[in-house]
């Protein structure tokens, strides 16, 4: 089904659900010199304006295929998670993403998406497995496969996670997926100091306590750790009981422990609990080494009170927003900016407020000029999503 | 051009005269690496110890078009290192420091000959582990596993050396140095270049350096050791372990001729008319590991295993998996060469395969055993024959590659683990589409658009073109290249 309309004289909008639309979108695309836009759901306000003329593409998809035995699916870019988790949880089988449910599996790969459960299951560069897309002369390229191991030809697969869509169309891709856990909880305890839960981690990674998942929010005054166990009934009695005893190494209370009935019924209450980010004037996203995660989430409590926090301690990175404007995002910017040298992390404006004059990514990074290489290379057509992060020349 | 002398006289400038090989009876040892079949003497071998020296040499000698191929310690099955005649060799095994171990962050920073398990042994005491661990971990480099993306026993669980490689540093094809994701963050903002350099086998630059992620050293482990009447029945098993919430560190699998050949050379006490061995190991939370070993026994024992053996004793734990770190060693008693291959399939096709390799056999009449990272669904047939014979080359060639088509046609991949190299060059347009090889090929010359490191190897090169079916190809102008 494709459907064409004009949201303004801008920019058309087409839907596409498959292989052979997107190929015409794109061989319409090179001809016209109008470019292909998508941004995504949870990411619109990443990076630099469009091209006043596109083409806003929205992908839809299915599973194409599960392969239960083997534990990988195969799937169009355009299905959304609660979609593939639906699928999959049916088979007794889920991908460990930690996405929005309502966000498409094509917005996952190009953003690098990723959550609590990182911590025991990894993100994209340990589930995905290959990739099809589109590249400027609308060509299909096919990189990696089904296998878990691989290592024919350049590692292109991983190369275009968080490749912010500009490398080329992807349309599927493959995915290694798990049996899913015999049960799920999730302990929350309350800290008073960030900091000290860095200086912690490790051992309580080494300990019996280590979990699928760890993140910490700071809301209502209160900094909160949230535990994600997921296995059998008795490991998990184990594993609580060992976290107890760890608390009193990072200064921590015990708050709660809540049973999740289902993989769906948790994947969904962490997009509730990323819903602010949705609704967040100003967004920024902070990579730091993981025990500089509290450190910095303490600090911009600091600098600015009103703002919501939220971090994965064991991978660095700090999720920092809220009703911000173009002045206060500034400031927030500044130090932000001020901080990070000292431990070689970097960030990126998830949305800035209207107009603002923030640049969206930064500090320049070492391999940036070999990127913007890549990217002619690999889009010579300048057709995808471009000037987004690499910049047009 | 410039001649040999002013070649050898400008390395020696750059890395010291104890640093470069050029004497044909020493430089011997650098005519192949694992795979014996590709073979060239290099002009020179050159042993820097600093970055900036690696970055000297290149871009000296990119500037005056000598070919260059990165070299760790030559353990790459693959001909990946194999020389150019008149080219030289940088090896980075005496680029040998640990240079800081940060446990908060649960990073190394290493230069790129750390060899794996070196890495390992000297953060014992953090609890903490490199996890990647190639059966060639005492000799290989953490830099020539990374650039081959190397695995082992415990990728099932715990990923491929790509999935444990922070950030890198690396020298570029005009001598300029890289550092990215440096410091062990786990992210970063667009692509991640160090991710396409891992498994890119030494083609679009060297690496110096690498940021490695460090993670918890398991403490305790059960192992389960079964043999079946058939190959079929252990394959099930693995898949039925799988599917029961289990995911073992590793899942091995030895065929009937591999058990026998380990049996002769080591008398483990095996059962030697079994027709696959499999052992499963799993780590985690001592108190329910005995509850899951039993797990495993009680799923072997629904598909037919004959015997069932169920391990917590760490000797005897040692014992078993020495059997099957040595299963390649004890070829040497009976072979005077071997080919090992690759293939990786879904798993579920695993029994489908072994069949065909051995009917492949059969057709080429080689002896063919066989050991698997059953888990992975990654299976290394080992092909038996003498390289001082013409035809037995030819065969081995002939069967490799028969073989691998066949697990390409199923969905399989036509390397694993050891990569592309010059060994299987030729079947990467059986994999690829053209525009795949296409993109593959301009992504090379976009970081090294003279091609001068390490071409011809991992893609099909427009400049080089590989001849392998010659034993012993020194005696070929330009060697196997």
């Amino acid at each position: 089904m494709c459907h064409t309309s004009a949201s303004n004289h801008m920019a058309n909008i087409v839907t596409a659900n498959s292989i052979e639309q997107l190929v015409s979108f794109v061989q319409k695309a090179k001809q016209s010199g109008i470019p292909i836009v998508d941004y995504g759901l949870a990411h619109a306000g990443l990076g630099f304006a469009p091209p006043t003329k596109h083409t806003k593409l929205i992908q839809q998809g299915t599973v194409l295929e599960h392969a239960k035995q083997d534990f990988t699916v195969c799937a169009q870019a355009g299905i959304t998670f609660k979609e593939l988790t639906e699928r999959l949880e049916a088979e007794n089988q889920f991908c460990p993403i930690d996405a929005d449910v309502d966000i498409t599996l094509g917005e996952i790969i190009n953003h690098h998406v990723y959550g609590p459960l990182r911590v025991k299951f990894g993100a994209m560069r340990e589930l995905l497995l290959g990739l099809h897309y589109l590249n400027s002369q609308a060509e299909d390229i096919h990189v990696g496969g089904r296998t878990v191991k691989n290592s024919a030809g350049y590692d292109v697969t991983r190369f275009m996670v968080a490749s912010l869509g500009q490398l080329g169309l992807i349309h599927q891709a493959t995915l290694r997926t798990y049996a899913l856990p015999a049960a799920i909880c999730q302990c929350v305890v309350l800290l008073d100091n960030p900091a000290a839960f860095d200086a912690k981690l490790t051992d309580l990674l080494l300990s019996d306590a280590a979990p699928a998942g760890i993140q910490m929010v700071y809301q209502n005054g209160t900094w909160q750790l949230e535990f994600i166990y997921m296995d059998n009934p008795f490991a998990i009695e184990v594993q609580i009981k060992s976290l107890k005893e760890q608390l009193k190494h990072f200064e921590a209370n015990w708050s709660t422990q809540t049973q999740i009935d289902s993989i769906t019924q948790y994947f969904q209450q962490q997009t509730q609990a990323r819903a602010w980010q949705r609704k967040a004037a100003a967004l920024v996203k902070v990579i730091v080494p993981p025990s500089q995660t509290g450190t910095l989430a303490k600090l911009a409590q600091k600098w600015n009170p009103s703002l919501m926090i939220q971090t994965l301690p064991t991978h660095g990175c700090v999720m920092l927003g809220g009703n911000l404007n173009n002045e206060t995002a500034i400031e927030l910017d500044q130090k932000i900016l001020a901080f990070l040298p000292q431990c070689q992390g970097m960030r990126m404006w998830t949305k800035r407020p209207e107009n603002s004059s923030i640049n969206p990514f930064g500090p320049k990074q070492s391999e940036w000029p070999l990127l913007n290489q890549i990217k002619k290379t690999m889009d010579p057509e300048n057709l995808f999503n471009p000037g987004r992060f690499l910049p047009v020349e | 051009m410039a001649n040999t002398q002013t070649i050898l006289t400008t390395l020696k400038r750059i890395v010291g005269e104890s640093a470069v090989l050029s004497d044909r009876n020493e430089l011997k040892v650098y005519e192949c690496d694992g795979f014996p079949i590709a073979k060239a003497m290099p002009l020179a071998v050159v042993f820097p110890t600093q970055t900036k020296q690696v970055a000297e040499c290149v871009k000296w000698l990119a500037n005056h078009q000598i070919e260059i191929v990165p070299r760790g310690s030559g353990t790459g099955l693959a001909g990946g290192c194999v020389a150019f005649e008149q080219g030289v060799l940088i090896s980075t095994s005496c680029m040998t420091n640990i240079e800081s171990v940060d446990v908060s962050n649960r990073v190394a920073c290493v230069q790129a000959g750390v060899r794996n398990l070196t890495l390992t042994e000297s953060i014992a005491d953090t609890g903490l582990r490199f996890s990647p661990d190639p059966s060639s971990q005492r000799a290989a480099t953490i830099g020539g596993n990374f650039a081959t993306n190397a695995g082992g026993i415990n990728t099932l669980k715990y990923g491929v050396t790509t999935n444990h490689v922070l950030g890198i540093e690396l020298v570029l094809a005009n001598g300029e140095i890289l550092t990215i994701r440096p410091g062990g963050v786990c992210d970063g903002i667009g692509p991640d270049v160090a991710a396409l350099i891992g498994s890119s086998e030494g083609t679009l630059g060297i690496i110096t350096k690498l940021w490695c992620k460090l993670v918890p050293d398991p403490k305790h482990f059960r192992t389960v050791y079964a043999v079946f009447d058939s190959t079929r029945s252990a394959c099930k098993t693995v898949a039925d372990v799988i599917a029961s919430g289990i995911l073992p560190t590793s899942m091995e699998m030895m065929d009937g001729q591999m058990i026998r050949v380990v049996e002769d050379a080591f008398h483990f006490g095996f059962d030697t008319t079994a027709q696959s061995l499999l052992l499963i190991e799993i780590d985690g939370i001592d108190a329910i590991l005995d509850e899951q070993m039993d797990q495993i026994a009680h799923i072997a024992k629904l598909n037919q295993a004959t015997d069932i053996q169920k391990c917590s004793d760490p000797k005897r734990r040692a014992e078993l998996w020495s059997a099957r770190k040595r299963a390649f060693g004890a070829i040497g008693r009976i072979s005077h060469s071997y080919c090992t291959q690759d293939a990786c399939v879904p798993r579920s096709l695993l029994p489908d395969v072994v069949e065909t390799v051995n009917r492949i056999g059969e057709k080429f009449q080689l002896k063919i055993t066989n050991v698997f990272h059953a888990g992975d669904g990654n299976i290394h047939p080992i092909l038996l024959f003498d390289e001082s014979k013409p035809d037995d080359v030819q065969k081995v060639m002939q069967a490799s590659e028969e073989i691998l088509q066949y697990c390409i046609s199923i969905g399989g991949t036509l390397t694993g683990e050891h990569g592309v190299g010059v060994e299987k060059l030729n079947l990467m347009p059986k994999m690829f589409n053209q525009p795949t090889l296409e993109m593959f090929l301009s992504l090379k010359k976009t970081f090294d658009p003279n091609q001068c490191i390490n071409d011809g190897k991992l893609i099909p090169s427009d400049k080089i073109k590989v001849e392998l079916y010659q034993p012993v190809a020194t005696n070929v102008p330009g060697g196997a290249l």
